[in-house]
C-alpha cells in the first residue's frame, strides 16, 4: 500500500478527470442540446484521463524500479497535457461565463496539475527506493 | 533551525498527532481566508458598480418589467433587448432638474456567430454620453470609429480581431477594465455602429421595431444625470410622469437592492466563518488538554534532564506555532485554489456584482490570514504549555513505574 501510495492518488486524480470530463466537470451543453467548440478539448480530456488511470493501473502491478519509473515519467506527461489540453491546446468558448471557462477548464487544471505532482512525487520516490 | 532540533523531533515522532493539528489549523486557515476574498470581492464590486453606472435615474421602456431587467442585465450580463421611441430622449432633456441624458441601444448577437452564446450589444451615442465614454478612455485614447467595437473584460476575442456580429465584421479596438458585473461580457460601439447591426438583424428576420409598428429610431435606456442640488426622486417623479410607456428608475435604489443582498451574504458568510472557527478552537482545544496526560512522562524527562519550566512551555509553544503555520499556509494555498480560479462560477452563483481584489490586497489578507491562525493555535496550546511545565518530574515518574 505504501509502495502504491502515489500511484492510487494518481489513479483517483485520473478518474476524476476522466468521469469529470463527461459530467459535471464536463464542456458546455446549450439548451438546444447542440455543443459548443469545447466539445472536443472535453473528449481529449476523457481520453487523458483513461490513459492516466491504465498507466496508474500498471504501476501498481509492476515491481521493477525503472519500468515504475518510466510509467510515472510517461504518466506525468499526460497530466501536463491535462494542464494545457483547455485552452491551449484546444480551443474553448469564447466567453468566461461559459461552463468551459468556469468549471472545466480552472477544475481540469487543478487536477491535473495534482495528478502530475503524484506522479513526480513517485518518480522521486522511486529514485530513493532500494533496488 | 538548531533551536528547533527537539521541537521537529518531537513533532515527526508522533506523524499522526502533528498531520491532526497542521489539518485543524489549515481548516482554519482555509474557511478565514477564503471567506474573507468572497466579501471583499464582493464589496469591491458593488464599489465598481457604482462607479460605472455614472448616473442618478435611467429610463427603460416600460416593457423591461420595470427594473428588474435591467439590474439582471448589469448584474449577470442576462440580454436585454427592449425598445422605445427615441423622442423619449428629447422629452428626457426638456425635464426640469435633468442635466445631462444620454440614450444607449441595446441588441443581442446570434447565438454561436462568434461566442457560441449570445452577446450583448451596446450602442451610444459618443456626442452626448457620460456613462461609457469615460470608461472606455481608460482603454481607448481615441474616439471609437464606425464599424468598431469595445469588448468586456471576458469577451474572449483579442484587441485587433474582427468580430462578426449579424455577419457583419467590427474590429475590436479595446477590452475594457474588469468591473464585476454583467457588464463585463457585453460588447459597446457607437450608434452608426448600432445602425448597421440593427439593419442586419432585421434582413435576419430580427425585428427589433416597437409596438406602434414605424420605422422611427428606438432607443433602450436613457441615462439621466440631475443638476447639482436637484432633488433626484422628485426628477425620476417628473420623468415617470412625463414619459409614457417607460419607467424611470433612480439608480441608488437598484445600488440598494444590491448592497443588501450583499450584505445578506457577508452575514452568512461571517456566521460561517464563526462557526468553523468555535468548532475547531474547541478541538483544537481538547486536543491539546488530551495531549497533557499523553506526554506527562515525556516533559517530566525533559525536567530530569535539566529543562526550566519555561523552555518547557516555550518548546511546546514551538511546536504548536510550527505546526499552526504549516497549517495556516497549506489553508491559506487551498483557500486561494479554491476561490481564484473558480471567479465567474462565485459570481454566477451568487448573482451579485464580484471583483476580485488586487495582488497587493490578497498577500496582505493571505498574512492576515496566517498570523490570526497561528495565534489562535497558540492561544489554545497556553493553557496546556503551562500546565505541563508545572509537572512534577520525580512524583510523575513514580506513578507510572
Amino acid at each position: 500500500m505504501k509502495k502504491n501510495l502515489f500511484a492510487i492518488l494518481l489513479m483517483i486524480f485520473a478518474a476524476v478527470i476522466a468521469v469529470g470530463s463527461v459530467t459535471v466537470l464536463g464542456p458546455c451543453v446549450h439548451e438546444d442540446g447542440s455543443k459548443g467548440p469545447c466539445a472536443d478539448a472535453g473528449k481529449a480530456l476523457l481520453i487523458d484521463g483513461c490513459v492516466m488511470a491504465i498507466l496508474a493501473i500498471l504501476i501498481t502491478m509492476v515491481n521493477r524500479r525503472g519500468l515504475r519509473m518510466a510509467l510515472f515519467a510517461a504518466a506525468l506527461c499526460a497530466a501536463v497535457i491535462g494542464i494545457l489540453l483547455p485552452g491551449v491546446l484546444m480551443p474553448l468558448c469564447k466567453m468566461d461565463t461559459m461552463h468551459c471557462r468556469a468549471v472545466m477548464q480552472p477544475s481540469m487544471i487543478i487536477l491535473s496539475g495534482a495528478a502530475a505532482v503524484s506522479a513526480l512525487t513517485g518518480i522521486i520516490t522511486e529514485r530513493s527506493r532500494k533496488a | 533551525m538548531k533551536r528547533f532540533s527537539p521541537v521537529f523531533r518531537n513533532l515527526t515522532r508522533k506523524p499522526g498527532r502533528t498531520t491532526a493539528l497542521i489539518l485543524l489549523t489549515a481548516f482554519l486557515a482555509l474557511s478565514l481566508f477564503a471567506g474573507t476574498m468572497v466579501v471583499s470581492s464582493l464589496r469591491r464590486g458593488l464599489g465598481s458598480m457604482e462607479n460605472r453606472l455614472g448616473a442618478d435615474i435611467i429610463v427603460v421602456p416600460a416593457e423591461a418589467e420595470s427594473k428588474s431587467s435591467l439590474k439582471n442585465m448589469l448584474l449577470q450580463g442576462t440580454i436585454g433587448t427592449f425598445y422605445m421611441d427615441a423622442s423619449a430622449v428629447d422629452k428626457v432633456r426638456e425635464t426640469e432638474g435633468v442635466q445631462k441624458a444620454s440614450a444607449q441601444v441595446f441588441l443581442s448577437s446570434m447565438k454561436a456567430d462568434c461566442c457560441s452564446v449570445k452577446v450583448q450589444i451596446i450602442g451610444f451615442d459618443p456626442e452626448n454620453d457620460f456613462v461609457v465614454k469615460p470608461w472606455i478612455a481608460e482603454s481607448l485614447n481615441r474616439p471609437l470609429g464606425d464599424m468598431e467595437i469595445v469588448i468586456g473584460n471576458r469577451v474572449a476575442t483579442d484587441v485587433g480581431e474582427i468580430f462578426r456580429i449579424y455577419d457583419q465584421r467590427c474590429l475590436v479596438a479595446a477590452r475594457l477594465a474588469a468591473t464585476g458585473t454583467g457588464l463585463d461580457t457585453a460588447v459597446y460601439c457607437n450608434m452608426n455602429t448600432m445602425h448597421a447591426l440593427l439593419e442586419a438583424a432585421e434582413e435576419k428576420g430580427i425585428s427589433h421595431k416597437i409596438d406602434t409598428g414605424n420605422d422611427a429610431e428606438v432607443v433602450s435606456a436613457i441615462y439621466v444625470r440631475t443638476l447639482p442640488g436637484a432633488d433626484v426622486g422628485l426628477v425620476n417623479n417628473r420623468l415617470n410622469g412625463k414619459i409614457r410607456k417607460a419607467t424611470a428608475v433612480r439608480t441608488t435604489g437598484m445600488l440598494t437592492e444590491v448592497s443588501d443582498s450583499l450584505g445578506g451574504v457577508s452575514r452568512t458568510v461571517a456566521v460561517l466563518i464563526a462557526a468553523v472557527w468555535i468548532l475547531a478552537l474547541v478541538i483544537l482545544f481538547i486536543a491539546f488538554a488530551m495531549m497533557v496526560n499523553e506526554r506527562r512522562r515525556e516533559l517530566a524527562v525533559y525536567r530530569l534532564v535539566g529543562m526550566s519550566r519555561s523552555m518547557l512551555s516555550g518548546m511546546i509553544l514551538k511546536e504548536t506555532a510550527l505546526c499552526s503555520l504549516a497549517g495556516a499556509v497549506c489553508g491559506v494555498l487551498l483557500g486561494a485554489l479554491a476561490v481564484f480560479p473558480f471567479t465567474t462560477l462565485i459570481e454566477t452563483s451568487l448573482k451579485l456584482p464580484y471583483l476580485a481584489p488586487g495582488t497587493g490586497t490578497v498577500a496582505a489578507y493571505a498574512a492576515l490570514a496566517i498570523a490570526v491562525t497561528v495565534a489562535a493555535g497558540c492561544a489554545a496550546s497556553l493553557h496546556t504549555a503551562s500546565k505541563l511545565s508545572r509537572v512534577d518530574p520525580g512524583s510523575t515518574l513514580r506513578e507510572g513505574a
